[in-house]
């Protein structure tokens, strides 16, 4: 695990007895509290419709029903990662990274000029000016994580982001996800239904019951901080996926 | 070549065969002139009286594309407008229906008294038959927009003017074109109808006035002449904004139906 500095202690994110029941009484989250030190790689796992993605859009702000309080740290920025790219299909990579700039007012030549890197980060150099139908589903979702980093996220939201990629293409982008993680210090909160994706990627992993969904479980995954593709063959990664596996599987009983 | 000539030639090929099938059958049958005349007999006229047929197509040309361009100009905007509020939606939408379902020929004769005879009037009479398309077209494409999108757009706390040109119009160019492809047949026909009710355009007679004329005197040859040029008048402007539809759809990586 990263060592704890003073300033990854200080929460990034604290979520006190989130609970959103939609109209016709269906609860979603029954009752959720959390805290997200700065700089953490969180996974939140759980059944199939049980609200991860409601609990994304929360603390998003892009659901607006919920009871309980969302405090983010002052002077955060977020991010979304969704589960498809969804790119703007008339804009090339380029300018579909550098959208976020654009909506907040920056103007033309500084926005390309800070989204070059991001494009490079995420290994486009080559396709900036390709268009996303140019593109495969892989690259695509290159473009919509150098997209959700362009504004230098302090809280980086992703939904399932890799789920509709085959194993190989999501193997090598969760890679790249942990390396784009330290490089840029943010902290991200992940959904996953994946144990392994979970495991690989996160320092924490928080498990939800199914509808309407209360933390199962919560726990640290201590698979140090180097993580190469041999981990995933390796005894103690098979304890950890088996760890968050059982608290699954006690979660949908 | 080939592939262009492929697509071209059967629909002439029937086009020949049908027109000489009427040929010989008008000729066997002796049907009478002024209720089957021959295609020999249209073509004769459509040559002999090509300057009068030529003016009036392109009368009713201008009086089609003012129509036409009335209608898309305003048929986006009111839906824009619509898009923009749910309350507006729910307040307006309802009576855009009136435009789809309102018959020309009784609202022609009003317009003739309201604007006065002439281009104006049957502009907005076209206007009235053309545009409900466009409106609804447009409207169903400005919200349905991708969802996550418009999430995106919230979470960066775009306005709606940015929301609404960066995303909903171009997400929305498919629709419109559905809804302008639709929009052209019907301008022609509006135009042609709503002329022949209200008879001189700005410049002299169009193809529906001089149709009524020949309906009138009974030259069936006349009638349809006046027939096909109408329908090659409809054939060009669908053509026309078929393919700028294509070429734009292209130019913005949009799908195209």
């Amino acid at each position: 695990m990263a060592v704890a500095t003073p300033t990854q202690i200080r929460p990034v994110l604290m979520l006190g007895n989130i609970h959103r029941a939609f109209a016709g009484g269906v609860v979603a989250i029954e009752s959720i509290s959390l805290e997200i030190p700065a700089g953490e790689f969180t996974a939140i796992l759980g059944p199939s419709g049980c609200g991860k993605s409601t609990l994304l859009r929360i603390i998003a702000g892009l659901d607006r029903g919920a009871a309980g309080s969302v405090h983010l740290a002052t002077d955060n920025r977020l991010a979304y990662v969704f589960q498809d790219a969804h790119l703007l299909p008339w804009r090339n990579v380029l300018n579909n990274v550098a959208l976020p700039l654009e909506l907040m007012g920056v103007a033309k030549p500084e926005r390309l000029d800070a989204a070059r890197p991001f494009v490079e980060m995420v290994g486009l150099a080559d396709a900036a000016e390709l268009y996303p139908n140019q593109l495969s589903g892989g690259m695509r979702m290159r473009v919509s994580l150098a997209r959700a980093l362009v504004t230098r996220p302090t809280l980086l939201l992703l939904d399932e982001p890799f789920a509709a990629l085959d194993e190989i293409t999501r193997q090598h982008l969760d890679d790249q996800l942990r390396q784009l993680w330290k490089t840029t210090q943010t902290t991200v909160l992940f959904v996953t239904h994946s144990t392994a994706e979970a495991a690989f990627l996160a320092q924490r992993a928080i498990v939800l019951s199914k509808r309407p969904a209360t933390i199962v479980a919560d726990l640290p995954i201590d698979l140090g901080d180097q993580r190469t593709g041999e981990l995933r063959g390796e005894a103690r990664f098979a304890e950890v996926t088996q760890h968050i596996y059982r608290a699954l599987a006690r979660g949908e009983a | 070549m080939p592939k262009r000539l492929t697509r071209i030639l059967p629909p002439l090929m029937a086009f020949v065969v049908v027109t000489l099938a009427a040929e010989i059958i008008t000729r066997a049958t002796h049907a009478p002139a002024y209720l089957f005349p021959r295609p020999s007999a249209v073509i004769r006229t459509i040559v002999l009286d090509r300057d009068g047929l030529a003016a009036a197509f392109w009368n009713t040309s201008q009086a089609v594309l003012m129509g036409f361009a009335a209608s898309a100009v305003l048929g986006i905007l009111l839906a824009i407008a619509l898009a923009s509020s749910r309350l507006l939606r729910r307040a307006i939408f309802p009576y855009t229906v009136f435009f789809q379902t309102v018959p020309v020929v009784a609202i022609a004769p009003l317009l003739v008294i309201w604007i006065g005879p002439g281009l104006h009037s049957v502009t907005v009479a076209t206007l009235i038959v053309a545009v409900f398309p466009v409106i609804t077209n447009t409207l169903t494409g400005l919200l349905t927009t991708d969802p996550a999108l418009e999430d995106l757009f919230t979470l960066y706390g775009s306005d709606r003017f940015s929301r609404l040109l960066k995303l909903r119009f171009p997400s929305a160019l498919p629709s419109i074109f559905s809804g302008l492809r639709v929009s052209a047949g019907l301008a022609v026909i509006g135009t042609i109808v709503s002329e022949a009710l209200v008879g001189q355009l700005l410049n002299g007679e169009g193809l529906g006035a001089m149709l009524r004329g020949a309906n009138q005197s009974g030259h069936a040859d006349r009638v349809f002449a006046l027939v096909l040029l109408s329908s090659l008048l409809g054939l060009v402007l669908f053509g026309a904004v078929n393919l700028a539809g294509k070429l734009l759809l292209k130019a913005w990586r949009q799908p195209c139906d």
